[in-house]
């Protein structure tokens, strides 16, 4: 019996460091999609994860390892540490039982780009058009939107000098916007990363 | 290295930095901080370019952006050439190489400058009147291309990098002259966000094209003062100088573009490639203000592009920023007091002054004593009527204006190597326009100032109509000062600069948009770029072209790529009297961006080449890869097509891979299909009304079909659905659908049945999905699962089962779209590679080929099963498709009305069948039309359908095509003809569409 081998989307790159911005993958961490009115299962919700979930726009609450991060009025991504995801799901599965609710483990659809330093701001404003400086984008603040072609979220932790950006993305659009945010670090020293969907097409009415 | 028209002294340039150029093909020398044409200029070279349709020669008439004639080409025979740049905006670096274009064979004598001898052949419509007759368009115009156009386009990969980066800021100004400057610091000190952008290297507008010690502001030289500003507005928190940055874009709720250029102006050798050459901003500002400042008009006289005339505003940008004399022996012509300061300040730099031209009578005394003192020879009321020489000004004809004449007996030649004009400034409202704001004609300053904003703005200084200096510094800072305030910051410095300047002239102008000729074939050319002539809108207004936007378009007077920044308004005036209807009236014709162009490079940005756009790859894309599947591209999905072996091309893989499949065990890689969770108590009940087939009694653990059609009755997705449980629901999607059916499953339930409990939630990429297929595919599975016996008889087709593989949770389904034995494991993503290794290795002894999308498409046609997309183009009803099965009688659904209008209940529709042609090795092409006789007839053979999809088939060793044939499901065996655009049409039968019951004897 071979042991099963898990590879996040992103197990080809290894970290990239510069001075001033560092990129790096933080795999499997735990997700859960949880979709709900807040009159209906707030209360259970709260009791479960040990604090309120987040309820305007751009909000998150952290409770012990879990952090909740508003993406809608009836909709939040709940992150935690890698393989609690089962053990959360479970304790609040039980708790909304009978009420109107989807919590679904979408723990490997999506993955985790941190983009760190001095610069990150700098570098990740070549991709997105919102607001990144400290005074529109606070530590703690979730934010849905688009960076190059690709949807994201993007988490703000950190301080207002050292903000980790954390970008959560599908996991077939990690290596696109790997590539991308490497080449936006370019001036500050990051290397050039090449985008592995460089194939061989089958496109006989170009040949 | 000589350059015998640079000053001992003065100017912005470094001496200590020589600088060796070439310009068509010659070399010169010049000096760090010179411009292409200032060096040129130091050199006595006026001569630059040949005119765009009678090739001219042209000089340096402008000293920015506005330049409308001194184009060349940057670095020609090279990646990085560049045409039409402005020699007025290129900054000299050591090794620079500039072309003169649209000239052949030389710069000095050129073959097109006969179309000058025969310019009165070539009025303004020439080429609608004269290409439309004879052997017509199609026939000149080639000929015509091969002449147009001005430089070269580069032929090769441009080698440099480029990008976009996005800004958000409280206050934006665009243009750092002294009322720009005055903005910055009064909005910077409040501690807001502020962004000034200047277009060339140096902020400082006016104020450096004045003699050093002209002006003094807050006790500090003009100079000083803008160098003490700056570092003002570089230390505030949050301000920020973008210098080489041309704002070029204003669009709807204060959204900027600017272009920054951050290497052009090094040697390419000093050039870092890690660094971009050009960088794209997109600024939302919360207020904006305009400090465009004026240009300067030219007039309009007989020979007034001669090289060697200059605009006054430009000798004096030469003369003091770049120690050049643009000539030794100079004339001014003006209708306003600003030129006159050329004339002082030439004199001073030790020009000969031939004499100040001013059309107006009564120019003031002021002016008139200091001209005296100074020893320059004054006319007043005169007019130029052609000026002499071939590739510079010798001489200038001048004669008094009588009216709309010259005076008889008034002529007098004045020898002169420059001829200095200025026909007055207007104030540049072109951001302004562009942002739609209204303008309004003052006739104090004889041009067009802003007049209502219609954004957040603000326009200062001259773009404003404000041309006294004190007036400029005091509105910059008010605006500067109020923008901050209007985005909550309050505390802005109120000081005002104080200025000493006692011998600034004040401005004053008398319009004369074209001055009278002496005799009829003299030209007098208003728009330098396209050589528009005065004559030309004389002529378009004679021919009904009253409107000044169509006089525009058939003159092309303001459509060079300079935009009509010198001739726009002179056109308007030149109208104006053409038309006798005061300027108001005429109006003005409307601005676009961009204010100057912008290389294709800058508004890629870094979105080209293998970052141009995602490419979405499975968790197995890398084992495809490595063992050389060929790939196409779905949605933004990569999936392999096919596997070919060493030695296999295309089709023989596929053959190889389908009867594999079908005969002992494929495997597909199927995870890019589209995966919906459906969750809530009325889940069942919304699947119903989605889908146009039944779902109330679905079992959990059963899965079922569905179609899916849009409000017109139309099929738009199709695929499996599973019931998890009683209130939870697992759906597929197309692959390229999946994104559009989300959308609509949330749309319906957010807004048209808000009553049903039901939530949705993409689950496409948690799963990686192998299918195996194929007789062999049950023994595999046995081998695979921990949990869960895949015995056909007790895990029957069309249902589901969670198990484990090596203790990792997946779900199976027992579907197929292959019409093959099958099973489907999702299991989630990060095991997809090793799930995907794994049945490859325990699949080796069953005979396991991978098989790609082409193999999946053919399998499914033999199986007669439709692909959304494909066989079906948005116009397909179920009925057409022949499921009528999947119609539901009982409930109502979405598009279940629009089955019964009339057009969609037809019995003769474009139906979808099985084609089998005659020649069983004819591959019918897909897309074909079929038509229903042996031949073509004319003139149009009616078309009675298409051909969807064609293959050759492995497992009945004979073509098998799908497609759409009206009628079709009636015609069962009836012949149909396929055009073939190679000869006669093949000869082919309707058939069923499942070829596995037709051809194999399935059941």
């Amino acid at each position: 019996m071979t042991e099963p081998v898990a590879a996040s989307p992103l197990a080809h790159r290894e970290p990239l460091t510069a001075e001033r911005v560092s990129v790096s993958e933080t795999a499997f961490l735990g997700m859960l999609s949880l979709r709900g009115r807040p009159a209906t299962i707030g209360e259970q919700a709260a009791s479960a994860l040990g604090a309120p979930l987040p309820s305007a726009v751009g909000e998150t609450a952290v409770a012990g390892n879990i952090t909740a991060l508003w993406l809608g009025p009836d909709d939040w991504l709940l992150v935690t540490p890698p393989g609690n995801e089962a053990a959360l799901g479970t304790k609040l599965s039980d708790a909304l039982t009978g009420t109107h609710h989807q919590l679904t483990d979408v723990s490997d659809y999506y993955t985790a780009i941190d983009v760190t330093g001095a610069a990150a701001r700098d570098v990740m404003s070549k991709l997105m058009v919102i607001d990144l400086h400290p005074r529109a984008l606070k530590p703690g603040m979730i934010v849905a939107t688009v960076c190059a072609k690709a949807n994201v979220w993007l988490h703000v932790t950190g301080s207002a000098d050292r903000p980790v950006l954390r970008l959560i993305v599908r996991r077939s659009h990690a290596d696109y916007l790997w590539c991308l945010i490497a080449e936006s670090g370019r001036e500050f020293g990051l290397p050039p990363q090449l985008p592995v969907g460089r194939v061989k097409l089958h496109l006989p009415h170009f040949e | 290295m000589n350059q015998p028209f640079r000053l001992p002294e003065g100017g912005l340039i470094d001496r200590d930095k020589p600088v060796t150029f070439r310009f068509d093909g010659k070399s010169y020398g010049g000096f760090a901080g010179d411009t292409l044409a200032s060096a040129l200029l130091a050199n006595g070279v006026h001569h630059v370019a040949r005119s765009f349709k009678y090739h001219r020669p042209r000089g340096i008439l402008g000293a920015g952006p506005e330049d409308p004639a001194a184009l060349v080409q940057l670095e020609p025979n090279t990646a990085r050439t560049e045409p039409n740049l402005r020699a007025t905006e290129i900054e000299l670096y050591e090794g620079l190489n500039a072309g003169a274009q649209n000239c052949w064979p030389s710069l000095g004598f050129d073959i097109g400058a006969i179309n000058d001898v025969f310019s009165r052949f070539f009025p303004a419509g020439f080429y609608y009147k004269t290409f439309m007759g004879g052997p017509g368009w199609m026939f000149f115009e080639r000929f015509i291309r091969a002449s147009a156009g001005l430089g070269v386009a580069p032929g090769e990969i441009d080698p440099d990098h480029y990008e976009h980066t996005n800004r958000h800021c409280d206050v934006l100004i665009i243009g750092a002259g002294p009322a720009g400057l005055a903005a910055a610091r009064a909005a910077a000190s409040t501690g807001a966000r502020v962004i000034l952008a200047e277009q060339t290297a140096h902020p400082g507008g006016q104020l450096l094209d004045e003699a050093a010690g002209q002006t003094t502001i807050d006790g500090m030289s003009a100079r000083d003062w803008v160098k003490a500003v700056r570092e003002e507005i570089e230390a505030a928190p949050e301000a920020m100088v973008l210098t080489r940055t041309n704002g070029f874009g204003y669009y709807n709720d204060n959204w900027f573009a600017l272009c920054q250029q951050l290497q052009d102006h090094l040697p390419l050798a000093e050039r870092d490639a890690n660094k971009p050459r050009q960088r794209l901003w997109h600024v939302r500002a919360r207020h904006i203000i305009l400090a465009t400042g004026a240009i300067e008009r030219p007039l309009v006289f007989a020979g007034n592009d001669r090289p060697g005339v200059m605009l006054a505003g430009a000798v004096r940008h030469y003369l003091h920023r770049h120690a050049v004399l643009p000539g030794r022996r100079a004339a001014i012509l003006a209708n306003n007091n600003s030129a006159w300061q050329t004339a002082f300040d030439l004199k001073t730099a030790g020009a000969e002054m031939a004499a100040i031209l001013d059309t107006r009578p009564d120019a003031p005394q002021v002016l008139r004593d200091r001209a005296e003192a100074l020893g320059i020879p004054v006319k007043t009321g005169a007019a130029v009527t052609g000026t002499l020489g071939r590739r510079r000004i010798k001489a200038a004809r001048t004669g008094d204006i009588e009216g709309d004449r010259i005076a008889i007996g008034s002529a007098e030649m004045i020898g002169c190597d420059l001829l200095a004009v200025s026909g007055g400034w207007s104030p540049n409202v072109a951001l302004f326009s562009q942002s739609r704001g209204q303008l309004r004609y003052d006739d104090d300053i004889a041009g067009f100032r802003p007049a209502r904003s219609w954004q957040e703005e603000a326009t200062v200084g001259a773009a404003n109509g404000t041309f006294d200096l004190a007036a400029c510094l005091a509105e910059g800072a008010a605006a500067g000062a109020n923008a901050a305030r209007v985005a909550g910051f309050d505390d802005a410095s109120q000081s005002v600069p104080r200025v000493s300047a006692p011998h600034a002239i004040d401005y004053d102008i008398t319009p004369a948009w074209r001055l009278p000729m002496e005799r009829k074939t003299d030209r007098a050319f208003v728009d330098m770029h396209n050589d528009v002539t005065s004559k030309d809108l004389d002529l378009a207004v004679r021919e009904g072209y009253r409107s000044v936007e169509h006089a525009k378009r058939y003159t092309t007077l303001g459509m060079g790529t300079d935009q009509g920044k010198t001739s726009s308004v002179n056109g308007f005036g030149i109208l104006s009297e053409i038309l006798d209807t005061p300027i108001p009236e005429i109006g003005v014709t409307t601005y676009r961006p961009p204010f100057k162009p912008v290389t294709f490079g800058a508004v890629a940005g870094q979105h080209v080449g293998a970052n141009f756009h995602p490419r979405r790859t499975t968790p197995m894309h890398e084992a495809h890869v490595e063992v050389g599947a060929t790939f196409e591209i779905v949605g933004d999905w990569l999936r392999a097509r096919v596997y070919p072996r060493a030695g296999e091309d295309f089709d023989a893989a596929l053959q190889r891979e389908c009867k594999a499949a079908r005969t002992q065990l494929g495997m597909l890689d199927a995870s890019t299909l589209g995966k919906i969770d459906i969750r809530g108590k009325n889940a069942r009940e919304f699947l119903n009304r989605i889908y146009s087939n039944a779902w109330l009694k679905l079992p959990p653990g059963r899965c079922r079909y569905g179609l899916m059609l849009n409000e017109d009755g139309m099929v738009f997705d199709d695929g499996v659905t599973a019931c998890l449980s009683d209130d939870h629901f697992h759906m597929t999607t197309t692959t390229g659908g999946a994104a559009g059916v989300l959308n609509w499953l949330e749309d319906y339930a957010q807004t048209e049945w808000p009553d049903l409990e039901v939530y949705l939630t993409s689950v496409t990429e948690q799963w990686a999905v192998a299918s195996l297929c194929g007789p062999n595919s049950t023994a595999l599975m046995a081998e695979l699962l921990d949990d869960l016996d895949p015995d056909p008889e007790s895990f029957p087709f069309m249902s589901w089962r969670p198990a484990h593989i090596a203790g990792i949770p997946v779900r199976v389904f027992r579907i197929s779209f292959t019409g093959e034995l099958s099973y489907e494991i999702n299991i989630p993503a990060r095991y997809g590679r090793w799930l995907w290794d794994r049945c490859m290795a325990l699949g080796e002894k069953h005979g396991i080929t991978p098989y790609g999308t082409e193999g999946m498409h053919l399998l499914r046609a033999e199986a007669g099963f439709v692909i959304v997309g494909q066989d079906t183009d948005g116009t397909v009803t179920p009925i057409d498709l022949g499921m009528d099965w999947a119609v539901k009688k009982t409930a109502d659904f979405v598009g279940a009305r629009s089955l019964t209008r009339p057009d969609t209940a037809r019995t003769d529709r474009r139906q979808f069948v099985g084609l089998l042609s005659e020649d069983p090795t004819i591959v019918l092409p897909e897309g074909s039309q079929i038509i229903a006789t042996p031949h073509e007839t004319e003139p149009r053979t009616p078309m009675i359908g298409y051909v969807t999809s064609s293959y050759m088939s492995p497992n009945f060793s004979r073509s098998i095509a799908l497609g759409l044939v009206e009628g079709g499901h009636t015609r069962m065996g009836e012949p149909v003809y396929v055009a073939n655009k190679n000869g006669t049409p093949h000869r082919a039968s309707i058939s069923p569409v499942n070829f596995l019951k037709e051809l194999g004897g399935a059941s």
